[in-house]
């Protein structure tokens, strides 16, 4: 029998799928137990099934039915929709959300009212998430060496490692991931060291946040993250920050913050201050907004601490500083400084300090045990995995969920030397396409996994239809590593948590676990003084910053990613160069001129951008683009500025020849005037005022007011 | 040749032009420059053909429009060319209303030019539609969800209105032909040629009721067709002066086009006389007081329109709305500012040259300024359709409009049907309205 | 509908939502070229200043669902209609494609079908959203404000006999906002719209065009210390 019928076979034996299809279906039942109609029954299932879009029929899992909301949320009413909670990953972290079904299939990303990564919103990464689940270009099968392969094949190879690796205790066994919240996968990753001690764990997030990390070690011994609770912050200064953009919680604490600004709906209106090198969300919605590059930060940071911790007022600051400084100390116990992953980790390690001086600590934000598993500095970590594989000691390389051959330069060299490699991904990769195995793995939506929030909230990801392709799980993945078994991820998920069964049944339908919030630390603050390195002085400094859309590229195949315009250049489809307009003014660039950014050795051109707002001697080269194995959308599409990320040297920008045509949806250059005509704005005592100038502005009012009120029945 | 040259030169008699006038149509063999001079509009038209089948396969993408600009060649080509046909309709009714003898010799070419120019603008207006299969929507016809069309837009009135004016166009040029088709039909050589007028010209024999209804007619037809062009151009303004957008919305748009039409009817009626003059040996018949006339036409009608700018520029300053200045600023120093300038160098200030009197007459002089105004026309309803739509009120909104190789294509080929057009008309019509030359001219040979 | 500038932080979580909710087609980087990107939902971003140290705003501009919306008027098939419920319809069977609506609305929120984007996307249609239509080739569209999921709302308190609650119904880009820009809702029966446009901070988009609209704003306060405030 094909796989399909012995799926729906040993479906049509489950007693429990049977009583809940009988309901519906009151005659199945009977018509399954005769023989004689037994396979017509059959037929009409799968072809029903089908139609569903459950036509891809695994044999995992008889019986595994996703658990329908059991609490909705609150203030709204679905009708005809069925709503079922997972969560989206992102750098590791999980944003709850709930994917509403229509006709049996996933259609839509909701956000989770009752997850605290959200409360209710959703990122545009997280709604784009469901066009990947669809995407035509997800990997279909088993490759190896560019031959398709079947699966007994996979697991003959896997057991011959299996053994080769146990002979060596592991020594030569590496496993590279991105990063990780998963309490899944790192008790499975436990106890595969359990298995083979001398195996290591490789971690590789190309938009790194090691200096976070390590601004943590430095102020605290230990790798604490922040929850920030911007709903007690009565100022907020963020110095480079992704605090509203990409930071883990970046959904939660948008919404906290903007919950403080409306002035008519709050009863103290908050203030944020932004500094930084170019223009960010953070700076956007700041109040006040310092432009000051990595040479600027690197003196004003210090002196910032400085004056806040010690109380000196150092020379030769901006105008702005002073003013700032007595601004922070005026709300005491009421103020939260965050700073970006681009910052070193002495700056991070200066906020820290600052944070406890101002005695934010408690109050506007609370220091948790690290959240990402096994934390570790992932440059080190990539770097020692290169230089083992380069020296030839590692034999078998899992990769999973990571694309290093795009994102690290080096890695695709090194990667020949290694015997067996294994890629883990759901589309196609850089480098999946070069390592041993190419294993198709299962959409987010397809499995069940689990993540943790940026406060440690467990959120467990439940599959929101059958797999459409074939595919596997890391769970699965790692377990078959670990003995010969095919596990149900389903099972070791529900391992990991220990949790009843009506526990278990309320975490799939909420959304989350409940008590899994990771207590507040009390760790102190060590009494360093970290220095912050000035970086190298040049005409030019080259920041090297995610997309926004398709952060480090992964999603460079997701259409709807592509076309959407960046917030702030409104580019779509492209990655030029952003360039300050004093960088294009002394170059005489106009958008689109073709520019070469050298750093180092390594060299790329590519179109300009002139970004009004960024630091005068800065250009932003965005990460994501330009890869060369992605599917169809994304293939070619902008310019790969990775190997900029291995350069060391100094940097130059050269105005190079020709123009490219760059596809922004605002269709001219900028204009700087006149905006508070049409977007309304002003400051609290002159609120008055904001109201437009024209003559008949009250009796308009007055009149949309009678003619809505001519509408409204009974009027 | 003197402007006070006679309406016909001394010596005109209606035999004469009666024989030169049907020779030229019922030539056994065509002209040889006839068979030169069609090949151009002939390919021209199979152009237009291509592009129209292309369109309608591809969608109407495969112009340049956008956003915002969402009207681009299509309805500047349609302005354009109902212009230039009320040119003739001018020329046809309304100087017949004032009985102006010098209409009588331009007369036929005048309404021929109308009825191609009519042609090429009403194909634009179901082209430029998404779909365009549907366009007989807007005619209100009863149907079985009891929809009409939505009479309070622009583009319905737009539709009777061109729809009417091809009718009547058609009727009034048909009738205008009767007797001119009965007179070939009885000096046919050939019995395939006198059957063929003898079919077309209905039955007409010349005889004294049939004149003295012909004549009633054709005055009824008259005084119908003069008022009805000013109120189809000024709807065609109206298509404009009825939308919200920037620069559109003013009162002076209908008048203001009609006195575009005026402009560009005159300009193409001088352009295609005097190429047609002096092939066809017409000097007899259209002579330098033609031309003159013409030539104080059509400065009167550059005055006009000149004085439409003028109170262009009035209105957006004196009304103070800023999304207006910012759009008339950018009519003259933006991106299409050359577009501007081309209008009024060419409408306004070219024309000026027409107050000399060796000037009119200059032949070469003539057909540069009627080229240029022809240009300069459709610069204008460029200025008017792009640039209003790529400026308007929210800034967040700009954008770009470039025409893409179909729309010239297209405009081309619209281009090369006319002339196809007008050169069948000369081999198969008589290209001077003799029955109403024999109003003016000596009844016998001297 | 009304929406709040001073939580707005640009992050286009909405436009995206609106994407998915509503079938609306990629058109890839040609096209956006062309300036013929069809997201119904786009966030405008405004400069003030100089372009070394420009104030940056964003707003977010849909339909404004005009009372007296410019776009009904000179649609000559009648192709946009004003619902009693208040909402500017668009009806895509009768549309024939003149795009005069576009020309002449002044938020420039219509969004036309210069090919046949959704028929030539590269995306499987079990992928799109069953209950909206997806678009022919010459048809105009624009925001509805999720009418299908008003009209689910309309069945359900129909079948319960009672009216369609003040917060029943939550378009798209309001369901994903992190930070609650937009509030939506049925004005008849009070609710949280009806108080955000009492508030006086609102104000109309091109309001010397007296549209009408029924989506309002509530202008961005800037907290820059002088005055009442932290």
């Amino acid at each position: 029998m094909s796989r399909q019928w012995r799926g729906l076979d040993r479906l049509s034996r489950d007693p429990a799928f049977v009583a809940r299809a009988s309901a519906e279906f009151p005659q199945l039942a009977a018509a399954l137990a005769a023989p004689r109609d037994r396979r017509g029954v059959l037929k009409l299932m799968a072809a029903g099934l089908a139609l569903a879009g459950l036509g891809g029929c695994d044999d995992g899992a008889p019986g595994g039915v996703l658990i329908p909301p059991v609490l909705p949320p609150t203030d709204t009413v679905f009708s005809g929709n069925q709503m079922f909670a997972t969560a989206s990953v992102v750098g590791g972290y999980a944003n709850g959300i709930l994917v509403r079904h229509a006709n049996g299939r996933p259609i839509k990303v909701e956000g989770n009212p009752l997850h605290p990564a959200s409360l209710g919103g959703t990122s545009a990464i997280g709604q784009a998430e469901i066009l990947g689940f669809y995407d035509p270009d997800r990997s279909r099968g088993l490759i190896r060496k560019g031959e398709p392969q079947a699966w007994s094949s996979l697991l003959t190879a896997v057991a011959a490692q299996r053994e080769a690796i146990r002979q060596s205790h592991g020594q030569g066994f590496r496993v590279l991931t991105g990063s990780t919240t998963s309490p899944t996968l790192a008790r499975q990753i436990a106890a595969l060291k359990q298995v083979y001690p001398d195996m290591q764990w490789h971690r590789w997030e190309p938009v790194s946040r090691d200096a976070v990390r390590a601004g943590a070690l430095l102020a605290y011994g230990q790798p604490v993250e922040l929850v920030a609770k911007l709903g007690a912050v009565d100022l907020l200064l963020t110095i480079d920050s992704d605090l509203f953009d990409s930071a883990p919680g970046h959904l939660r604490f948008a919404r906290d913050f903007a919950a403080r600004r409306n002035p008519t709906r709050t009863d103290r209106m908050n203030r944020a201050y932004a500094i930084e090198p170019t223009p960010t969300l953070t700076g956007v919605a700041a109040d006040h907004r310092f432009i000051a590059g990595p040479r600027d930060l690197a003196r004003i940071v210090p002196a910032l601490a400085a004056a806040v911790t010690g109380g000196e007022q150092p020379a030769d600051m901006p105008a702005w500083f002073a003013p700032l400084v007595a601004d922070l100390k005026a709300t005491r116990g009421r103020s939260f400084i965050h700073a970006g992953p681009a910052q070193p980790a002495a700056v991070h390690a200066l906020v820290h300090a600052m944070n406890e001086a101002l005695g934010g600590r408690g109050q506007t934000y609370d220091l948790i045990a690290s959240v990402e598993a096994d934390p570790v500095d992932h440059a080190a970590s990539l770097r020692g995995l290169i230089d083992d594989m380069n020296g030839g000691r590692v034999t078998t390389l899992l990769i999973i969920d990571s694309n290093p051959v795009f994102t690290a330069p080096g890695f695709g060299e090194a990667l020949g030397r290694v015997a067996v490699s294994m890629t883990l991904t759901d589309g196609p990769t850089e480098t999946g396409a070069k390592t041993t195995w190419n294993l198709p793995a299962r959409h987010g939506f397809e499995d069940w996994s689990d993540a943790r929030a940026y406060d440690g909230t467990v959120t467990l990801l439940q599959p929101q239809a059958r797999p459409l392709y074939d595919g596997i799980s890391p769970h699965y993945l790692l377990a078959l590593f670990a003995g010969p078994e095919e596990v149900n991820s389903r099972d070791v998920v529900r391992q990991t948590h220990g949790l009843n069964e009506q526990q278990w049944h309320d975490a799939l339908a909420t959304g989350l676990v409940a008590g899994t919030r990771t207590a507040p630390s009390d760790v102190a603050l060590k009494p360093v003084q970290p220095a912050v390195p000035m970086p190298a002085a040049g005409d030019v400094t080259l920041l090297i910053r995610p997309d926004p859309h398709l952060l480090d590229g992964r999603y460079a195949n997701n259409a709807w990613l592509q076309e959407l315009p960046r917030p702030l250049t409104k580019l779509t489809w492209d990655n030029p160069l952003l360039v300050s307009p004093a960088i294009a003014e002394r170059l005489k660039l106009t958008n689109g001129d073709q520019v070469t950014v050298a750093n180092g050795g390594v060299g790329v051109t590519l179109p300009a951008w002139i970004m009004p707002g960024q630091a005068p001697d800065c250009v932003v080269a965005l990460l994501g683009f330009g890869r060369s194995d992605v599917g169809m959308v994304g293939q070619g599409v902008g310019f790969d500025v990775y190997p900029l990320t291995a350069g060391r040297g100094p940097v130059s920008l050269h105005k190079a020849d020709g123009r490219a045509v760059l596809a922004s949806t605002e269709h001219h250059d900028p204009l700087f005037e006149d905006a508070g005509d049409y977007v309304h704005h002003g400051t609290p005592p002159h609120s008055r005022q904001i109201r437009p100038s024209s003559a008949n502005q009250r009796s308009n009012r007055r009149n949309t007011t009678a003619s809505l009120a001519g509408r409204l029945p009974g009027a | 040749m003197t402007p006070f040259d006679p309406v016909a030169l001394a010596g005109s008699n209606n035999p004469d032009m009666t024989d030169h006038v049907s020779g030229i149509a019922l030539r056994s063999k065509a002209f040889r420059w006839g068979w030169i001079a069609i090949v151009l509009p002939a390919a021209l038209t199979s152009v237009l053909i291509g592009s129209i089948l292309y369109l309608f396969y591809a969608g109407v993408g495969i112009w340049g429009i956008d956003w915002p600009v969402a009207w681009g060649f299509a309805i500047i080509n349609y302005v354009w060319w109902i212009a230039i046909a009320s040119g003739g309709t001018f020329i046809s009714a309304l100087f017949f209303l004032t009985r102006s003898e010098w209409r009588n010799s331009i007369n036929r070419i005048a309404e021929s030019m109308t009825l191609f120019g009519a042609a090429c603008a009403g194909i634009y207006p179901i082209l430029h539609l998404g779909r365009p299969w549907l366009f007989y929507w807007l005619f209100p016809y009863p149907n079985t969800m009891g929809l009409w069309p939505q009479f309070r837009s622009p583009l319905l009135w737009d539709f009777f209105a061109i729809l009417t004016y091809v009718i009547s166009s058609v009727v009034f040029w048909y009738l205008g032909l009767l007797p001119d088709l009965a007179t070939l039909r009885d000096r046919a050589p050939t019995r395939g040629k006198q059957v063929l007028y003898g079919v077309m010209a209905l039955g007409f024999r010349g005889t004294s009721t049939q004149w003295r209804h012909y004549h009633a007619l054709y005055g009824v037809l008259a005084a119908v067709m003069a008022p009805l062009v000013c109120s189809v151009h000024s709807i065609v303004g109206l298509d404009f002066a009825g939308a919200a957008t920037v620069g559109w919305h003013s009162t002076m748009y209908p008048p203001f086009f009609i006195f575009g039409a005026f402009l560009s009817g005159f300009a193409t009626v001088l352009l295609l006389i005097m190429p047609m003059r002096r092939l066809l040996r017409l000097e007899r018949y259209i002579t330098g007081r033609h031309l003159d006339v013409l030539g104080r036409l059509l400065l009167t009608s550059s005055l006009f329109v000149g004085y439409g700018y003028i109170m262009d520029a009035f209105n957006t300053y004196y009304g103070g709305e800023k999304a207006e200045i910012t759009m008339y600023q950018e009519r003259l120093f933006g991106y299409y500012a050359g577009i501007y300038w081309a209008t009024i160098l060419f409408n306004v200030l070219l024309p000026q040259l027409l107050w000399f009197a060796a000037v009119r007459l200059n032949q070469l002089v003539v057909a540069l300024i009627a080229i240029g105004v022809i240009i300069g026309m459709w610069c204008e309803r460029y200025t008017i359709v792009v640039v209003s739509l790529h400026r308007p009120r929210l800034p967040s909104a700009y954008g770009l409009y470039h025409g893409s190789i179909w729309d010239w294509l297209t405009l081309m080929g619209t281009v090369g049907f006319f002339v196809f057009g007008i050169l069948l008309i000369v081999r198969l019509i008589p290209v001077i309205s003799m029955f109403e030359m024999r109003e003016i001219l000596a009844p016998r040979r001297p | 509908m009304s929406i709040d500038l001073n939580a707005c932080i640009g992050c286009n979580a909405c436009v995206v939502a609106c994407m998915a909710e509503n079938n609306i087609p990629v058109v890839g980087k040609q096209q956006v070229m062309h300036e013929r990107e069809m997201h119904w939902l786009r966030i405008d971003r405004y400069y003030e200043g100089s372009p070394e140290a420009p104030d940056m705003l964003f707003q977010p501009m849909l339909c404004q669902h005009c009372e007296r919306a410019p776009c009904e008027i000179v649609c000559p098939v009648g192709a946009t209609v004003h619902d009693e419920e208040g909402l500017n319809v668009m009806v895509y069977n009768r549309c024939v494609g003149t795009r005069f609506c576009s020309n002449n609305c002044p938020y420039k929120v219509r969004r036309f079908n210069y090919f046949a984007f959704a028929a030539e996307e590269r995306r499987p249609a079990v992928a799109r959203n069953p209950e909206v239509t997806v678009r022919a080739r010459g048809v105009m569209e624009k925001c509805t404000f999720c009418l299908q999921r008003i009209a689910a709302a309309r069945i359900d308190a129909d079948a319960a006999n009672r009216p369609v609650g003040a917060e029943e119904v939550q378009t798209a880009c309001q369901a994903a906002c992190p930070t609650q820009v937009f509030t939506f809702g049925n004005m008849a029966e009070g609710g949280q719209v009806v108080e955000r446009k009492k508030s006086p901070l609102t104000y109309v988009v091109l309001d010397d065009q007296d549209t009408q609209p029924r989506v309002t704003y509530e202008a961005r306060i800037r907290n820059d210390g002088s005055g009442a405030g932290a």
